[in-house]
């Protein structure tokens, strides 16, 4: 589960039910499914709510000349009352409507619908209009359902509106809102290459936006993933840094230890030695995750390119864990045959750890006999052939 | 109130049923019956926003058109 996900998701709630989402931290264990769950069921309770009659007086809006009724949802009706309408009409008429209302009020009202229930609106709605609100809606801020509308977009529009909006950050907060993330490949992929450049760029001097930055990155197929990683780790370490300290203070790790797993094997070596991954309480805190949400075979692999000095603290933080710990350490290592990784920390506990270790090795050895040939070597190389 | 009564409310509130929100019954009746309320407070606020805006817009409707319209908003 992303916690940004559910972070976004009960910002959504929040937006939704008229409460901060700080009033709905309660809700903040909850799996993601069931948060969407909530939304949408709240939702439907509300634009299902009074239907008959909006359907009614959109039947009734006919008796009226176009302009008249579009002057009359403007300037008395207001956006709440003409999105509900809207949703009930045939989209061309509503469309109609829309062409002869003000950009602002249409952005007005844009924030009351619900895009699932106006998709063919927004599909059929002409660019320039569906741009002019774009813009409108970016000049107050609304990111969060411009990431509502995209997942509704045809291609062609979105890569328009996308490539019309030149901030950065703007870019990131709607991308932290989108809402069918399995798209976000694809949207990406409608962004010049040079963008996705500048969009990391920008990080360096806004790291305050890392969580929206890894919001976005965690959800893109394992060639984005690996391109937007490698270009924070071209920002340098000051840059990775950030980004480290961002994901320990907001505990993203859940989030952040897959990207970095994704990250090509020169990125990696540069993620690992940043001085905030050397932090003792850093890297307890990614351990902690790691067991948490069985992330195992996510970090194991980081192992090698951790420094000596880097590989001691993280192994006396392992063994300051709980036995459990210990056990889903070693049987994640044996299932995904993680033998080097663990072996180079098992190289930097005491001799009596290590002698407990060897003990649950035998174990493993004893259900499955060729093991022991296949430690010997990675033992041998590390002066560990005792335990073998 | 018990816990499951206090999902059974919210179920209710929400129309579906307390077994597709089976995750929630993990949370305390407290919290249940604040998300309950928070939800129900926005639909009377919604309500009461399009019904001013409903009220307000009959008065602009040209009087030949008011009881056409009267009669089809009504039923």
């Amino acid at each position: 589960m992303s916690k940004l996900d559910s972070s976004a998701e009960l910002v959504k709630l929040g937006q939704l039910l008229h409460t901060p989402s700080s009033e709905l931290q309660f809700l903040e264990g909850m799996s993601l499914e069931t948060l969407i769950k909530v939304r949408e069921l709240s939702t439907d309770k509300l634009f299902n709510d009074g239907s008959k009659l909006f359907h009614k007086l959109a039947a009734a809006s006919k008796l009226l000349p176009l302009g008249v009724t579009a002057s009359l949802g403007e300037k008395i009706f207001g956006p709440m009352l003409c999105a509900r309408i809207a949703s009930q009409m045939p989209y061309p008429r509503a469309i109609d409507l829309a062409k002869k209302m003000s950009t602002p009020f249409l952005a007005k009202v844009t924030l009351e619908l619900d895009p699932r229930r106006v998709k063919d609106i927004i599909q059929n709605m002409p660019l320039e209009y569906l741009q002019a609100v774009a813009t409108e809606l970016l000049k107050h801020k609304h990111y969060m359902v411009m990431g509502r509308l995209v997942n509704f977009m045809t291609p062609s529009n979105l890569k328009v509106i996308l490539n019309s909006i030149h901030s950065e950050e703007a870019l990131l907060h709607i991308g932290f809102f989108i809402e069918g993330k399995h798209q976000l490949s694809d949207i990406i992929r409608l962004l010049p290459k040079e963008r996705l450049k500048t969009l990391t760029g920008y990080l360096q001097h806004h790291t305050e936006l890392w969580p929206e930055a890894l919001a976005l990155m965690v959800h893109l197929e394992d060639d984005l993933k690996r391109e937007m990683g490698d270009l924070s780790a071209d920002l340098g370490e000051s840059a990775l840094n950030s980004l480290v300290s961002s994901v320990y203070e907001r505990q993203l790790w859940q989030d952040a230890l897959p990207l970095f797993a994704n990250m090509s094997p020169s990125s990696q070596l540069q993620l690992i030695n940043t001085s905030a991954l050397n932090e003792p309480a850093v890297l307890k805190s990614a351990l902690q995750s790691t067991d948490k949400f069985a992330l195992w075979t996510t970090l194991l692999p980081l192992v090698e390119y951790m420094s000596d000095s880097q590989q001691k603290v993280l192994a006396e933080l392992l063994m300051a864990e709980r036995d459990e710990v210990h056990v889903r350490f070693l049987e994640a290592a044996y299932q995904h045959h993680l033998w080097q990784p663990l072996f180079d920390i098992i190289r930097c506990l005491s001799d009596e750890q290590q002698h407990t270790i060897s003990i649950r090795f035998r174990h493993l050895a004893d259900k499955e006999p060729q093991l022991a040939a296949r430690w010997q070597p990675i033992a041998i190389e590390r002066g560990l052939t005792h335990l073998v | 109130m018990m816990s499951s009564l206090a999902l059974e409310q919210l179920s209710l509130t929400l129309k579906t049923s307390a077994s597709e929100l089976q995750e929630l019954s993990s949370l305390s009746d407290a919290h249940l019956l604040q998300l309950n309320s928070l939800i129900e407070n926005a639909q009377q606020t919604q309500r009461k926003t399009l019904s001013d805006a409903i009220d307000n817009a009959m008065s602009y409707i040209p009087a030949l058109l008011r009881i056409p319209v009267m009669k089809i908003v009504r039923g």
